[in-house]
């Protein structure tokens, strides 16, 4: 059983009710779990949907709009342009990502993961609030390019919208706020806690012996920042990547000189599927992620306290061990959940 | 942060409460059975002893000597208090003005449920408070379509001053100023109380009339006291950090008393 929250009972409920009612029976099988849960073992979600409680509809005119490229100026670009489901909602195979007019953004599309536990979004953290993240890719000119009254407008215009708005929020006057807390619903329930890694945890499956080691390994070396049962901490560090940062990360938000080159620890779940890797995706491989944590660590004045006696002592074999495990960290059902698919 | 922020919601909850409750023997304007009438609060932007003509069709000169022309001011203004003849704080219900003079959302707001009685002051915030701030998308004034919010670093633009002048230097001679910056532990913090007196004319609230209290902003301390901001030397301020603190210092005191129309 999955630990409840008591704020989210009530959504729990009414999801577990709504699941209930799926036609079937393959599909009861697999969409068992509610639409927003508190996975075994996971700490507290970060409150933010305190105010905006999921709901069926709610989430589905979320996905709608998630997958609906009038969100653009030329109506090209959707979000799942930049996360793509396969690849645990990142762009994958992108280092910097593209929006409309085929622009270059200047940082890597992270995956969209267990969002409803982070309460800062960016590599900087600088959008504070799940709700409020999309105006950020919606109006950004190399992502989207649009403007929100630009998108209630197109919004009220079609067809289909005002009832789905009606059904989310009982009224048919399409507001931003009705579509960023819908966005905001579908995002919070992009629950990722099905990996091998985690029916470990739960006593449903064993590692390998090389998996094994490979997790002794990562709970020696890693889990100071990539803290389970999340996989990151959440917090802005330096690991290492440069001397003079092209990107000021979370300096660009505190303007202070000892927050320069420091970044949003990502997750690591998933991460076979969401390459590349870093915030600005210079590392095509974990091959050579796992390098850079033992061979190119650079020192500079922020980096960070765990890091500063530079390369940590990896070997082959434990680069072998350390890559199965971090294999272990995909989860099928969520690249998988029809759900979560454009419908 | 994430075990933290239960404890932060709680924290914010009581500043939004509690704001502006500096005073030992505050009181609630909600209190019930209170006799209550409106108000009407309007303000009125001016450059020195001028009105301010937003459509850039008039020039002024700031205190660098510098020409220019606006065509937006827009500020929200938040948190109120007014302060009783007997000196007590009375906190008015929350609630957030985007005051843009000829614009959408216009110069006056009505204010509700305002205890009878006779007030000498009032208090408010220029900017949108941290607690609010952290709480996701809003409706009202605070609607992002206003264009008054800052997406890649959140946050409300607490003043918005634009213009053309021939001293920015810029292709288009465009100047432009967004200031913002709510988070208290970063050298970025820009929001600033008001308080202003009414000097000897008591505004009185009646369950019948609607008072008029006129403030008026003073463009021109924009550009002065304590900081000479100069539109050649910064043209465009439009992220938190120590330029935007040097504005918001110097927009502190801009707002004045004007006249009351009981
Ligand atoms: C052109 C590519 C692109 C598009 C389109 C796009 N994003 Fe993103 N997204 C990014 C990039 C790049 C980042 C990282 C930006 C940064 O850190 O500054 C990001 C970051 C995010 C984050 C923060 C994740 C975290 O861990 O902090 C969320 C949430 C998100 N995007 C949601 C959306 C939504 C919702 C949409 C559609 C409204 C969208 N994105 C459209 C590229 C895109
Ligand atoms: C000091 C904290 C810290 C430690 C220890 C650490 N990491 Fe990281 N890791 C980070 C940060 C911060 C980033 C993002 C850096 C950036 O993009 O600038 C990152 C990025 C990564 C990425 C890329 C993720 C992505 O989505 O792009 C992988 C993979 C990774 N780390 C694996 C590991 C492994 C494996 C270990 C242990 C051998 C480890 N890390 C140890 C902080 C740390």
């Amino acid at each position: 059983m999955s630990k409840i929250h008591f704020l989210y009972l009530p959504i729990v409920i009414v999801c577990v009710f709504i699941s209930s009612c799926e036609k079937s029976d393959k599909e009861i099988k697999e969409v068992a779990l509610p639409l927003f849960y508190i996975p075994d073992g996971f700490p507290n979600p970060s409150g933010q949907l305190q105010n905006n409680p999921v709901t069926t509809a709610g989430f589905a005119l979320g996905r709608k709009l998630f997958y609906d490229p009038i969100l653009s100026k030329d109506s090209t670009v959707n979000c799942s342009t930049c996360h793509q489901q396969f690849g645990s909602f990142s762009q994958v195979d992108h280092s910097l990502s593209h929006g409309v007019n085929n622009l270059l953004g200047t940082r890597n599309s992270p995956a969209l993961i267990n969002l409803a536990w982070h309460s800062e979004f960016f590599w900087d953290g600088g959008s504070n609030h799940i709700e409020v993240q999309p105006i950020a890719p919606i109006t950004n000119p190399v992502e989207m390019h649009e403007t929100l009254s630009n998108v209630i407008y197109k919004l009220n215009r079609s067809s289909t919208y005002p009832s789905l708005f009606r059904s989310a929020y009982g009224s048919d006057t399409i507001t931003s706020q009705g579509i960023l807390r819908a966005l905001a619903q579908f995002m919070s329930c992009l629950i990722s806690a099905n990996s091998k890694y985690d029916q470990v945890r739960n006593g449903k499956a064993f590692f390998t012996a090389t998996e094994d080691s490979g997790y002794t390994i990562f709970k020696s070396k890693c889990t100071s920042c990539h803290k389970e049962p999340l996989l990151t901490d959440l917090t802005y560090r330096n690991n290492g990547l440069d001397a003079h940062f092209a990107d000021a990360g979370r300096a660009r938000i505190t303007t202070l000189a000892t927050d320069s080159g420091k970044f949003k620890v990502p997750t690591l779940r998933n991460i076979v599927l969401s390459y590349p890797y870093m915030h600005d995706g210079r590392l095509n491989t974990l091959s050579k992620v796992i390098d850079h944590y033992r061979s190119t660590i650079v020192l500079s004045s922020t980096i960070d306290p765990s890091l500063s006696s530079g390369n940590m002592s990896i070997t082959d074999a434990e680069k072998a061990q350390l890559l199965a495990f971090l294999s272990t960290l995909t989860d099928q059902t969520f690249i998988t959940d029809k759900r979560f698919s454009a419908q | 942060m994430r075990n933290l922020f239960p404890a932060l919601i709680v924290i914010s909850y009581i500043l939004i409460v509690f704001t502006g409750c500096n005073k030992a023997d505050d009181q609630s304007a909600s209190g019930t059975g209170v006799a209550s009438g409106v108000a009407k609060i309007v303000f009125n932007n001016v450059v020195g002893s001028s009105s301010l003509n937003s459509t850039g069709d008039s020039l002024y000169t700031n205190s660098s000597g510098e020409t220019f022309s606006v065509t937006k001011f827009k500020y929200y203004v938040s948190n109120f208090s007014l302060i009783k003849s007997d000196g007590a704080t009375l906190t008015l219900p929350a609630a957030y003005y985007l005051i843009d003079q000829g614009g959408n959302t216009g110069s006056n707001r009505l204010i509700s449920n305002i205890p009878v009685g006779s007030y000498k002051g009032i208090r408010f915030l220029i900017g949108v408070d941290s607690a609010k701030t952290v709480q996701g998308a809003q409706t009202g004034d605070l609607d992002p379509t206003y264009g008054m919010v800052w997406d890649w670093n959140t946050g409300y633009i607490f003043v918005k001053l634009e213009g053309l002048s021939a001293s920015a230097g810029t292709v288009d001679s465009a100047f432009a100023y967004h200031v913002s910056g709510y988070r208290i532990s970063n050298n970025t913090y820009a929001l600033h109380w008001v308080d202003i007196s009414f000097g000897t004319q008591p505004f009185v609230i009646t369950t019948t009339g609607t008072p008029e209290l006129h403030l008026k902003a003073d463009l021109l301390e924009f550009f002065k006291n304590p900081y000479d901001l100069s539109i050649s030397d910064n043209p465009i301020v439009t992220s938190s950090g120590s330029a935007a603190v040097s504005i918001s210092n110097n927009y502190a005191d801009m707002f004045m008393f004007d006249h009351i129309q009981n």
